[in-house]
């Protein structure tokens, strides 16, 4: 399974439930979104993002609901769930200790 | 919140299975959906159309690759996906069914062999008793040096009213009570045996089980002698006896002819706390007297140990505080039994107590049976390693020739992992078929290891195992097991990336060297497991050989013994005299009877006597133990059992007094018995005469009963008779003396008869004649002593059976195996052979060119085996009897068989290399 090199493993499925936290919304504009949020840093290839979601959805963290897109079109849409909710509340608090310990390490003056 | 996932898992893996199209379809639009979005960007930014479609699909890397991901991700297909292996294995096995029936028939008896020894070992040594929390039961023993599991009633009710760990000590007698039980109201209709036993009225409290009718004992039922006339049923005695009426309840039966009422039924399943035994009534202790017509205090004294002791420790009890304790209480009891004693050295010393958990029950007889039940689990373990090594080759030799399928499948985009799941899909087919005919295997198999179990008799003991829920999920396990066992390896042998060579089509097996040197392996490993199976089983059936070819010294042939207890019915003394003499000489004149009489107690029943004596002439020696065995006999019972008299005479009616006394009533210890007036005679034997006398003639000496030699009254010896065989078969003879049946007391006694052939009418006649002296005393039991003698043996009967079948059915196996091997390398080599021929090879060296292979599989398979067999056969000299355990001949001599089984499995398709033609071999393919 392909990952994009500038995320870090695990992170990706942190993102897209933080993403899919704020309001649902369908594969192509999850991709968007991340680029746009992130100031074009992360990004996630077209590749890596549909075996994502259908991970977490097999997860029963996240759910998906055929709609109409903004453009007309059906599209498939996902949305956060009561236990993707809870996984996104643990994974955001491990992610947390887990940054300010890595740039607690690297604040560590070189003698 | 596990439940919540794993519903939300359960529902989408269901959902799957019929939603496949809709979901195929979704993810298509999906992914499409994502492409044209992407197109429309690319073509915003500039690109030509056919640049955009060219990006936007590059982007998803392959648009059939990215489903696949999908679908493994998401997890969409799993059942779905189970469904479809399980119809191509279906399909694959049906295309062929000698492969099928093979692999099943050999798992099948692998696995049934298991379940069926499980279910024993299951029953013996693994199931919790069916009451409330039995971790917290123990059995309350003493004297670790000989464990004993006995007690007296005294000792017993001290413990129980005194201590502060448990929550509760109940009590049971050992054994079960023979007891007549009369239902209709005429006092004279006929008594139908039935088994009690006698419970403490805390007992159904202690152990936590409520009656499904009715109600139980309760502490007031512990208040008086004969106070308590009520009786408890087992529940199936309520249902063979009472068809479940409830309206048993309050009915009245007559238990050795004294009334009782029924007051309750116990719940299923539920037989006591002893595993072996099964109860139909459980009595009151306190009405003892009064079933037993035995005085009060003929069983409530420190001296008479006949009940089990069995506590509910209390949560945080320590097990040393309470051995202590109850050993503190004993010792108040004995101080107390000091005082009231006439003679204080008479007092029964306390012992030291040890606790054993009892949550799986405990019973003598399961106790006998641990070891060699584990040993026959073990065997029957590498049984089925040896099948499962049989079938893996057969699975082997098929992936070999699927290879060009599996080839293609992997070649045209099949991932390995999804071959392997459709190959062990197989696999686990095979087992389940296997696991299925196993459980009638085992179903069989079971009843027959019940028939080596003690029949149901006078003392009711035996081993009750079914196939239940936990022996058909024990099979599950097997199945499961075995299934990957014998399935990963050729899966993962079969699926090797290396696809080239097997897409060649007219180079077999070029790519399967490696293959062939598993397959070899399999074939060692079976050997190495065979050989220690074999010499285990030839060292049980020696042992068992060996006991039978023991001199028993008695002719069981045509021997009947059968059991009646007029005492149960309150015959004492000159009465029970009185019965066994009338009964005796009845049955003496019955037709084909040739000899009856009486004995206290029959060879190789486990029953025994013994005592201190003073003998004529000889003085103990230091540290030799003053104790001879005894026996009371009547008149022809040595012309009965087949014991010749070497010298002297026999007991005549004479020797007996001519009134018998009964035991006191109020025995106290060390009190001297009445002697009833009439000569003292004895029968000793040879033993006795070589131990005490040498070479000098034992008639006319003289033995006293305890020390030191008393010149008055003694017992003359009046006959030698040959050394019998009296406790086991396998220890040496004691010295032993008989006396005259009566000389001592009148006490139960069982009647021999030698009849001049099988006589299957006498159980009838002596019901007949038991009937004309009192129609309410049932004849308890009637066996053979040919019985008597093979239930001695049981054991090792057991044993020596089942480790030979097993033994026999490892070789049959393990040369399949071989000739499965052989026959394969011959096809698999055809052409080569062929060549060899054509350029003027002779046969012989074709043959030996096959042989070679064999002789080096069988040589270090045997190497191996003879190595384990010399260490794994220490663990079993205990039960060995007449052969060393570590016998080089043994293990030569099944080598050697080994051998010639092997030589014989790969005869044909060695013969079959040697015939080969070498213009149809080159034709070949």
């Amino acid at each position: 399974m392909s990952k994009p090199s500038d995320l870090v493993q695990g992170t990706l499925d942190l993102l897209l439930l933080k993403i899919l936290a704020l309001e649902p919304l369908h594969g192509w504009a999850v991709s968007q979104r991340l680029k746009q949020v992130s100031g074009e840093v992360l990004q996630v290839s077209d590749g890596s993002l549909y075996p994502a979601l259908h991970k977490l959805e097999n997860e029963g963290w996240i759910t998906a609901e055929w709609k109409t897109s903004e453009l007309g079109r059906r599209a498939k849409f996902y949305s956060l769930t009561r236990l993707g909710r809870r996984q996104l509340a643990t994974e955001s608090a491990n992610w947390d200790r887990l940054s300010s310990a890595i740039s607690h390490v690297l604040k560590l003056q070189e003698s | 919140m596990r439940l919540e996932q794993l519903l939300h898992t359960l529902a989408r893996r269901l959902g799957s299975l019929f939603r496949r199209k809709r979901l195929e379809h979704d993810l298509d639009d999906e992914l499409q959906f994502h492409i044209e979005m992407r197109f429309a960007q690319e073509i915003a930014a500039g690109e030509t159309p056919e640049n955009a479609r060219y990006t936007a699909l590059r982007a998803m890397e392959g648009l059939e690759q990215q489903k696949e991901r999908c679908r493994d991700m998401g997890k969409m297909f799993i059942v779905d996906d189970l469904c479809r292996n399980l119809q191509y294995a279906i399909r694959a096995l049906k295309h062929s069914p000698g492969f099928a029936a093979v692999t099943v028939v050999t798992l099948a008896l692998g696995i049934g062999a298991n379940t069926a020894i499980f279910s024993l070992v299951d029953t013996v040594m693994l199931k919790l008793l069916p009451v409330k929390t039995p971790e917290q039961l123990y059995l309350i023993g003493h004297n670790p040096e000989r464990l004993s599991m006995s007690w007296n009633y005294p000792d017993y009710c001290a413990m129980r009213d005194h201590n502060t760990v448990f929550t509760g000590i109940a009590g049971y007698s050992l054994g079960l009570e023979p007891i007549g039980v009369q239902t209709g109201n005429a006092t004279g209709s006929a008594a139908k045996l039935s088994y009690g036993i006698f419970v403490s009225g805390n007992y159904f409290e202690v152990l936590g089980v409520s009656p499904v009718i009715g109600h139980v004992f309760n502490t007031s039922d512990d208040r008086a002698p004969g106070t308590s006339p009520y009786v408890v049923l087992s529940y199936s005695y309520w249902q063979s006896h009472f068809n479940r009426d409830r309206q048993v309840i309050g009915r009245k039966l007559s238990l050795n002819g004294y009334p009782f009422t029924v007051i309750g039924v116990a719940p299923p399943g539920f037989t006591g706390a002893d595993v072996a035994l099964k109860p139909d009534l459980f009595i009151p202790i306190m009405m003892r007297s009064e079933v037993r017509h035995e005085s009060f205090t003929n069983w409530n004294n420190r001296h008479a140990w006949w009940m089990t002791a069995l506590g509910r420790l209390k949560p945080g009890a320590g097990i040393k505080q309470a051995e202590g304790q109850l050993l503190a209480i004993c010792k108040d009891d004995e101080s107390a039994e000091r005082r009231s004693l006439p003679n204080p050295k008479m007092a029964r010393p306390a012992d030291q107590i040890v606790l054993e958990q009892a949550a799986r029950g405990f019973s003598y007889l399961a106790d006998q049976l641990k070891k060699p039940l584990l040993i026959l689990f073990v065997i029957v373990a590498l049984v089925l390693l040896i099948a499962c090594a049989n079938v893996a080759n057969l699975m082997l030799a098929r992936g070999a020739t699927r290879q060009r399928e599996i080839a293609v499948r992997l070649a045209v985009g099949a991932s390995r992992s999804r071959v392997i799941s459709q190959l062990l899909t197989e696999s686990m087919l095979i087992a389940f078929l296997g696991g299925i005919s196993g459980s009638a295997v085992a179903f069989i198999g079971i009843r027959g290891l019940l028939r080596f179990m003690p029949q149901i008799g006078y003392n009711v003991a035996t081993i009750n195992a079914t196939l239940d829920w936990r022996a058909l999920g024990f099979t599950l396990t097997a199945c499961v097991l075995t299934g990957l066992l014998f399935g990963i390896a050729p899966a993962w042998q079969s699926t090797r990336p290396d696809l080239v060579p097997a897409l060649k089509e007219d180079l077999p097996g070029s790519s399967g060297a490696r293959r062939f040197t598993l397959r070899k392996g399999l074939v060692i490993l079976q050997v190495g497991l065979s050989l220690p199976l074999l010499v285990g089983a030839g060292l049980f059936v020696r042992t068992l050989g060996n006991l039978r070819e023991v001199d028993t010294g008695f002719a069981p042939q045509n021997v009947f013994i059968a059991s009646v207890d007029p005492t149960t019915f309150g015959y004492k003394g000159q009465r029970t005299l009185e019965f066994y003499n009338r009964l005796c000489a009845g049955v003496s004149i019955l037709p084909g009877v040739r000899s009856a009489s009486l004995a206290l107690i029959t060879p190789l029943t486990g029953s025994s006597w013994d005592g201190s004596v003073s003998i004529e002439g000889y003085s103990w020696k230091a540290g030799e133990r003053d104790n001879i065995f005894f026996n009371a006999v009547g008149p022809r019972y040595f012309e009965t059992l087949g014991t010749p008299i070497l010298l002297g005479r026999d007991f005549t009616d004479l020797d007996n007094p001519a009134t018998a006394i009964e035991l006191p009533n109020d025995l106290i210890p060390g009190m001297k018995l009445p002697d009833p007036p009439g000569r003292h005679v004895a029968i000793v034997n040879e033993t006795f005469v070589r131990r005490f006398f040498g070479n000098r003639s034992a008639i006319g000496m003289h033995v006293s009963m305890g020390g030191p030699f008393r010149t008055n009254n003694p017992y003359e010896i009046v006959g030698v008779v040959k050394d019998a065989r009296y406790f086991t078969m396998r220890d040496a003879t004691e010295p032993m003396m008989f006396l005259p049946v009566w000389r001592r007391f009148a006490a139960q006694t069982e009647l021999l008869i030698r009849a001049s052939g099988p006589a299957p009418q006498l159980a009838a006649e002596l019901r007949r004649e038991i009937h004309q002296l009192n129609p309410v005393i049932p004849l308890l039991n009637m066996r053979t002593l040919e019985h008597d003698v093979d239930e001695s043996i049981l054991v090792e009967r057991l044993v020596a059976t089942l480790s030979g079948f097993f033994g026999v059915l490892a070789l049959l196996l393990s040369a399949v195996g071989l000739y499965g091997v052989v026959a394969y390398t011959v096809t698999r080599r055809t052409r080569e052979i062929g060549i060899r021929i054509a350029i003027g090879a002779e046969r012989r060296s074709v043959l030996w060119l096959i042989f070679k292979d064999v002789i080096m599989m069988v040589f270090i398979g045997a190497a191996i085996g003879a190595v384990a067999a010399f260490f794994a056969t220490r663990a079993i000299a205990g039960m060995l009897y007449g052969v060393a355990a570590k016998d080089p001949i043994s293990i030569i001599t099944t080598g050697l068989c080994l051998v010639i089984a092997a030589i014989l499995a790969s005869f044909l398709p060695a013969r079959r290399a040697a015939k080969i033609e070498p213009i149809e071999a080159l034709r070949y393919e």
